[in-house]
């Protein structure tokens, strides 16, 4: 490494020794881009709208400072030779010709000027030189030493703020390894020394901003001929200049720059600052300069006869600055400047909130305390100034380059209680005034200061059934949504998250319930027997940034509810037609409707129950089914059987029935609370109907619960099972190997099954026995044509079979 | 209005969907002989091809009927503007070195029988690229122009000043204004008609009075495949390199194109023999095709 320092060091002393004649020199300059095309790089920056080319473009930027240094290299004799002198798509010529041009220009050194972009967030500002071949082995002799003197100029800038100063010159088969030796398209046709510049990174904002300056373009402009003379040998110019950056001493960027910023770029840049130009005594003026309004303060005078001046820094709302500067031949002497405000009355504050008086509602228990002030405020005295009673924590923060005061609790302040909030005559700006009496005001805050959790599921211990499992979570006021999944995490007994499907989150409130919900399915199925935990973190807030008082954490299992069951389906719920309301067995009820869905358990539907109560409370919803109860053979159950429901609850707490209807009477069995979402088994013993006595199933009531969730809602339910002797404690197995046939049978039935098969009873479909075997073998050749039911016992248990006879 | 829109129509579908040419074969040059080709330069016949490494250094020259590839030059810059001579006997290039960090030039030739090379002009910064003309070379050192005494037509260019020689009087013109330089000029074969590349126009063809007569689109490159038809290629960029590169062939007329390869195929510098039917360009990491085509 040394040895190859060495040799660099020995062809940059013998490329700078020689000199000649600029006027036999041509330069090629390649303003880079061209034409706020595709291939432009453009940065739509405050105060510009997108599409107004007066934001930064780098094609703009590029092409000022090749004018610039066209206009420096040509006073000092060199010929120029400019790739574009428009700003047009057609100007953006073919990378190779533009390298061809130059060749067939005949000039002695290429320029290809750009600016830089990470197009991260990691932003940086420092030159980057190019050249084309490896790092320190260029293809064409000379293009290091170009590339090597423009970088250490460029660095010299100080009207900038740097991130590195580092010498950053590279090989471009180095520096985009991945391209092989292609290399940069401009440079690979050139046959002269060449460098393509990335002057400074045009995403480092308040670089952009300075890159829409013209002064700061003649800047840039100015140290590539002192590269170039440099170059060649050329003595440099006779005169200097002045250059600089002004900002306000104290004062930051306004709220739009949320941009990263380094050092002084995070002071307000000053606009419209006249700077005079003074001789030695600073009695005569000479020039004068004013800085423009695009956040960058940039000032140049860019040819003064060296010696000494005085510039004066001036701007009607801030204290003049007077600085003496020294102008050396062919240098540019950097003054950048910070200008005090002037704060010529006591501060005070012009107003403030929450404002409240004797008579008005209290105010939100989160309510920021804002103080605005005349001036902007020394930060440091007015916030010591500041006091609360009750006393708080909170943090305090500034805005509107410390006009503003914000004070934001830590949690919420208590409810119903008056606070007073105290400034006293300490608090002062930065010219040292300070209030002139204590400022004051109260308010009162109301009785809310946490988000209460009103209904959930899961509850702790619920069973949630596993496939496109949805939580939802029930406020008594409307929950903000953004960041909401954040704040709910599952976790499995293993620790494994279960991520939430973000597109599924819906949040609402209920205007008329007053209730707001967040619900939110899982991302991917629950895996059935396994524990779950979920946590609700107490930053849940709802739109007033009212927040849990504390987490909530429940657990729960995950279920299988549409596991096969043994029994003998009365209602597989395929067809919502055979339900329809019945008046008579309505009450409060605004609406309601029967359709079929595709949420279903088994078969290709389920059959969904919407409703809409007029109220909270003393709701009736009776739908009737039309065609089960007309057949001859509709299952009937009695109170020895037990009925299963699969049903998909709607979180309102409203209770479900069936109803059971016999020659004498009907019954209505509940089913259950609905205080869950999604799909659950229910199993229901018939032993509260009438002994001996045949039901039919005739329909499902809906009685509303007395709550703020339960006005409106809808369930579905799939197959509606019938267990025989399910209320007498005959346990129901399902034999994997059992078979039963012929079915339709005939003459005989015939059960077989891995253990010996006890006994064989048929039931009719409305509860009667009408044959039975022990053993596995039952005659049916005197039983009348139809659908039975067969209950086959074996040592494992009873299991059901529905059954056709047909001769 | 109907009839002139269906006119158009009609047009723009033959112009975008024209079939000027049938590729025939397209075959891989040189393949594990050579590391790096770029630049090729067919002669005449097609039995010849220059081409030159990835920054232009040095120039070799593939001899198509005896499968031979010799070195013409090692110099520096030799490969950029290399040319044959019209009878396909000689190869003319520049080459290039600095002094004092000025770029120093020559144009030189290189006679194939004898492989001797000779310097057609004096050194100098500026050295127009070598154009074979009937009876020799035109050239020009720093302004003043090298040309065989029997000049009738010739053309180049210099700057954005096209230089034709007609009936051996040579006059200039500036058919396109505003340009940031010319580049490619050649006289078609027939030499009636002028061919150059005019940057932010792309390819003008004008007459051997400086008239234009057609404008063939944005693309770089052009060389004649015959009398009526351009190959050129097809290139775009972002700003840093190119995102694709295609070879055209289009009517000097500018009314049908045709895409000899995708977009996508980093396809570039073609050169052309109408008598052989062959095109030959290079890919932008340097390697060589052949393409056979003939004109439908």
């Amino acid at each position: 490494m040394k040895k190859i320092l060495s040799s660099i060091f020995a062809i940059l002393v013998a490329v700078s020794a020689m000199a000649v004649d600029p006027s036999e020199i041509t330069i090629y300059i390649n303003p880079g881009h061209g034409g706020y095309d595709s291939d432009d790089r453009v940065m739509t920056i405050y105060p510009f709208e997108s599409g107004d080319t007066a934001t930064f473009a780098e094609s703009k930027s590029n092409l000022g400072k090749g004018f610039r240094l066209r206009e420096l290299l040509w006073e000092k004799g060199y010929n120029v030779v400019m790739s574009r002198v428009a700003n047009t798509t057609a100007d953006d010529l073919g990378l190779e010709t533009i390298g061809l041009l130059a060749n067939a220009s005949g000039a002695e050194i290429f320029l290809s000027i750009h600016s830089n972009a990470t197009g991260v967030a990691a932003r940086r500002n420092f030159p980057l030189m190019l050249y084309r071949g490896y790092d320190n082995e260029p293809v064409i002799e000379g293009s290091l030493e170009w590339a090597t003197y423009a970088n250490t100029h460029l660095l010299t800038n100080q009207a900038t703020v740097w991130t590195s100063t580092n010498l950053n010159v590279r090989g471009d088969w180095s520096f985009q390894s991945s391209w092989g030796t292609q290399g940069y398209g401009v440079l690979r046709r050139l046959t002269i020394p060449g460098l393509l510049s990335e002057g400074s990174f045009h995403d480092y904002i308040p670089e952009a901003y300075r890159l829409l300056n013209s002064d700061f373009h003649w800047i840039e402009a100015w140290n590539f001929r002192k590269a170039i003379n440099q170059y060649f040998g050329v003595t440099g110019v006779d005169y200097g200049a002045i250059a600089g950056r002004i900002n306000d001493e104290r004062i930051l960027r306004g709220a739009e720059a949320t941009y990263i910023m380094y050092d002084d770029d995070k002071l307000m840049p000053m606009h419209k600052v006249t700077i005079e130009l003074y001789d030695e005594t600073g009695t005569t003026k000479l020039e004068e300069r004013t800085t423009d309004e695009l956040y960058n303060g940039i000032y140049a005078f860019r040819k003064l006869t060296p010696g000494n001046y005085k510039l004066k820094f001036i701007k009607d709302t801030h204290y003049p600055v007077e600085m003496d500067v020294t102008v050396n031949a062919d240098e540019i002497s950097y003054v950048n400047a910070k200008m005090k405000k002037i704060r010529s009355t006591a501060p005070e504050v012009v107003s403030y909130s929450p404002v409240w008086q004797d008579g008005d509602d209290g105010v939100l228990c989160n309510s920021p305390i804002v103080l605005n002030f005349n001036w902007d405020m020394d930060t440091e005295l007015t916030e010591a100034a500041f006091s609360i009673e009750p006393a708080i924590e909170g943090k305090i923060r500034w805005e509107d380059q410390n006009y503003r005061m914000i004070f934001t609790p830590e949690g919420t302040y208590n409810t119903s209680t008056k606070y007073t909030v105290r400034l006293n005559t300490t608090a002062a700006h930065p010219d040292g005034l300070t209030l002139k009496e204590p400022f004051e005001f109260s308010f009162f805050t109301n009785d809310r200061n946490y988000m209460s959790l009103t209904g959930q599921f899961p509850s702790d211990g619920d069973q949630v059934h596993y496939t496109k499992p949805t939580f939802e979570l029930r406020f008594d006021r409307f929950p903000n949504g953004t960041g909401a999944t954040g704040c709910i995490t599952i976790l499995d007994s293993k620790g494994n998250k279960v991520s939430l499907n973000g597109r599924t989150l819906k949040t609402s409130n209920n205007a008329i319930d007053e209730f707001g919900y967040i619900k939110v399915t899982a991302s991917k199925d629950l895996t059935p027997g396994e524990t779950y935990t979920m946590t609700i973190s107490e930053n849940l807030k709802d739109y007033d940034g009212i927040t849990l008082q504390k987490p909530e954490v429940v657990n729960f299992t995950a279920v299988n509810a549409g596991e096969a069951k043994s029994d003998v389906t009365i209602d597989e719920m395929e067809d919502a037609t055979i339900y329809a309301q019945n008046e008579n067995g309505c009450a409060n009820l605004t609406s309601t409707t029967v359709s079929a869905n595709s949420d279903k358990l088994f078969g290709s539907k389920s059959v969904n129950f919407a409703y809409v109560f007029t109220g909270v409370e003393g709701g009736e919803a009776l739908w009737t089914r039309t065609v089960e109860v007309e057949a001859q053979d509709a299952t009937a159950f009695t109170s020895k059987d037990a009925i299963g429901v699969h049903i998909n609850g709607d979180l309102t707490a409203n209770e479900v029935y069936l109803e059971l209807t016999s020659d004498i009477e009907v019954k209505y069995v509940k089913v259950c609370d609905m205080t869950f979402l999604g799909w659950r088994y229910v199993q229901i013993p018939l032993n509260s109907l009438g002994e001996g006595v045949s039901y039919k199933f005739t329909g499902v009531k809906l009685s509303q619960e007395n709550n703020g969730m339960s006005r409106t809602g809808a369930f579905r339910l799939d197959n509606v099972n019938l267990i025989v002797d399910g209320a007498l404690g005959v346990e129901k197995v399902e034999i994997a190997d059992l078979s039963v046939y012929p079915n339709p049978a005939s003459e005989y039935l015939i059960a077989n099954a891995d253990g010996m098969v006890d006994r064989i009873d048929l039931y009719s479909m409305g509860g009667a026995m009408v044959a039975s075997a022990i053993g596995n073998v039952l005659n049916v050749s005197e039983v009348a044509e139809g659908t039975y039911i067969a209950n086959i016992y074996t040592a494992k248990g009873c299991t059901v079979r529905k059954i056709v006879v047909k001769h | 209005m109907r009839k002139y829109l269906l006119t158009l129509v009609a047009v723009a579908c033959l112009t975008s969907h024209a079939q000027i040419a049938q590729v025939n074969s397209t075959e891989p040059l040189l393949r594990g002989v050579e590391n790096e080709m770029f630049y090729p330069v067919l002669n005449q016949d097609g039995t010849k091809l220059l081409f030159t490494s990835a920054n232009c250094q040095g120039l070799k020259m593939y001899d198509f009927n005896n499968d031979v590839t010799i070195k013409i030059s090692e110099a520096e810059r030799a490969g950029l503007d290399a040319s044959f001579s019209a009878d396909g006997k000689e190869v003319y290039y520049i080459t290039q070195v600095q002094k004092e960090g000025k770029n120093m030039r020559q144009a030189k030739k290189f006679d194939l029988a004898s492989k001797q090379e000779v310097a057609i002009s004096s050194e100098g910064r500026l050295v127009a690229r070598p154009v074979a003309v009937k009876g020799g070379v035109i050239t020009s050192v720093d302004g003043r122009v090298i040309s065989p005494v029997s000049l009738k037509t010739a053309v180049r260019v210099q700057g954005t000043k096209l230089f034709i020689t007609k009936n051996g009087v040579e006059k200039s013109y500036t058919p396109i204004e505003k340009s940031a330089g010319y580049l490619w000029a050649s006289l078609s074969p027939d030499e009636t008609k002028v061919m150059f590349f005019a940057a932010g126009r792309g390819i003008v063809i004008t007459d051997l009075n400086g008239t234009i007569v057609a404008e063939l689109g944005n693309y770089e490159s052009p060389v004649w495949f015959g009398n009526n038809h351009v190959v050129a290629m097809n290139a775009k960029h972002n700003g840093y390199q190119n995102i694709s590169s295609q070879i055209l062939i289009m009517n000097v007329d500018g009314t049908q194109i045709q895409e000899l390869t995708k977009p996508e195929s980093m396809t570039m510098n073609p050169t052309a023999s109408f008598d052989a039917g062959k095109i030959v360009y290079n890919t932008i990491d340097g390697r060589l095709y052949q393409m056979n085509i003939s004109l439908k």
